[in-house]
């Protein structure tokens, strides 16, 4: 039951895929992503487990499960959003075990909404997540890049806990979007150009059955357009209805 | 739609440096005419890499005399060669300083580029200011993350080589004739292609080229 102060419903989907490098490699996909509807809140979550770690899938899976029921319990409390990322990193190790840390390293990136139209976007490592209001602006935060592609940090890593980034937006109300993409999206997209991108996916697919937009989404991803792509691709949004699609009057 | 219409079309780009010597030493034993062959070959091999996971980018650091950026930092299909002079002293450190600002630009090499290949050939000891220049390249937050071949020619001694390197699991290679220098490039490109046509360009060791197979 939600207690959502006003009417708008919240809306989400997302879409994973494998990427070339592990399919080549016959390895199943390290990206995952969840979202999760309750009576306390929202929540989108994408996680991109490290390639070069052999236990990166189940890295991913289990941090986005770490996530919301790290979530759960902290929502409840008025505790700085360190404590979350306390929570987070300590629920994965938990869920994990007994698997090494650094052998189930992943990158975590969230945005959750609160039963005050309140959400709040959190990255540790590569990545992207994007926020557009009902009125256009953007704004994003940008993973915690160490220099190039695929050198980042995450979950399993030492001291990354001091290293993530958050945010938090209020009036999440109808007309606003939130955006979480992995770096085989992220690094393949202009920074400017993200806005328009969640806005675009959002008018083509909101209307589609969940089935139809999984699929179309997962088509998109496959298809990637940038030569030569190699890694795990996954897309989650969420947005407050009605989104009005734009159309000038 | 639509996600077609916001991908960026280039492959990501794999960026490779060279820092060469050019120094007066290097115009004695035909040294300069088999580097300059040398580069040429690796450039021309580079251009030809059609089955690429990324997009090499060919950028070289001169020092002799002055350091200087001999070819800017293009896609290696767009790099024009010019053959280089050798005259001057050994201003490695000066060298060391362009290689790190050029890295350090985000403007040359995107976030979104594989980790960049530096490539040190030297015949010499350093004439100018070399340990702060190298100190800060090896602590660069970005350069420090650079993977680096190096090679000395006809010297014994490789300390400035060996620092360059920093890595005790790496080592200098070392060339007695201007011939080897060729063997040496060769070495550098096939470790350079492999990345690129393998499905982990960040990840060498997967296919990593034998040294001993060029020497």
């Amino acid at each position: 039951m939600e207690n959502r102060k006003d009417k708008n419903t919240i809306e989400y989907f997302g879409a994973s895929v494998c990427g070339p490098s592990n399919k080549f490699k016959k390895k199943l996909k390290e990206d995952a992503w969840l979202g999760v509807r309750r009576s306390w809140g929202h929540l989108i979550v994408a996680c991109d487990g490290m390639g070069s770690k052999k236990n990166a899938r189940e890295g991913a899976i289990e941090a986005c499960y770490a996530v919301r029921d790290a979530l759960q319990f902290w929502q409840a409390y008025n505790a700085p959003p360190e404590f979350l990322f306390e929570t987070i990193h300590l629920l994965w190790r938990h869920r994990i075990f007994p698997l090494e840390p650094q052998n189930c390293a992943t990158t975590c990136l969230f945005a959750f909404l609160n039963n005050n139209n309140e959400v709040m976007i959190a990255q540790l490592g590569d990545g992207v997540c994007v926020i557009r209001d009902k009125n256009g602006s953007v704004e994003l935060l940008d993973g915690d890049k160490l220099g190039f592609t695929n050198t980042t940090t995450g979950l399993g890593i030492p001291k990354s806990i001091e290293r993530w980034k958050y945010s938090s937006f209020k009036e999440f109300v109808e007309g606003s979007a939130v955006l979480l993409a992995t770096d085989g999206v992220s690094e393949d997209v202009e920074n400017s150009r993200l806005g328009d991108m969640t806005f675009d996916i959002i008018s083509e697919y909101s209307s589609m059955s969940p089935r139809k937009r999984w699929e179309a989404l997962c088509d998109e991803l496959r298809n990637w357009a940038t030569p030569h792509h190699l890694d795990d691709k996954t897309i989650t949004l969420m947005w407050a209805e009605p989104f009005h699609t734009g159309v000038a009057e | 739609m639509a996600l077609k219409e916001y991908a960026i079309p280039d492959a990501r780009p794999l960026p490779v440096i060279l820092l060469l010597d050019v120094s007066g030493s290097m115009s004695v034993g035909g040294k300069i005419e088999s580097l300059n062959n040398s580069v040429r070959e690796m450039i021309g091999t580079f251009k030809d890499q059609d089955d690429s996971q990324a997009e090499i980018h060919v950028g070289i650091i001169t020092f002799g005399s002055i350091a200087k950026i001999h070819e800017e930092l293009l896609p290696a299909s767009e790099v024009s060669w010019h053959d280089m002079q050798a005259s001057g002293s050994t201003p490695m450190g000066g060298a060391f300083d362009l290689a790190r600002e050029l890295i350090e630009d985000t403007a040359k090499i995107s976030g979104r580029a594989y980790r960049p290949t530096l490539v040190l050939i030297s015949d010499g000891q350093p004439t100018d200011q070399w340990d702060a220049p190298l100190a800060s390249l090896l602590s660069s937050k970005r350069a420090s993350k650079a993977i680096r071949f190096a090679m000395g020619i006809g010297t014994n001694d490789d300390d400035v080589l060996t620092k360059f390197l920093a890595d005790p699991e790496n080592r200098v290679f070392n060339a007695d004739e201007a011939d080897q220098i060729k063997n040496f490039f060769r070495f550098v490109t096939m470790s350079v292609t492999s990345r690129v046509q393998s499905k982990s360009p960040d990840e060498p060791e997967i296919v990593k080229p034998d040294p001993d197979d060029f020497f």
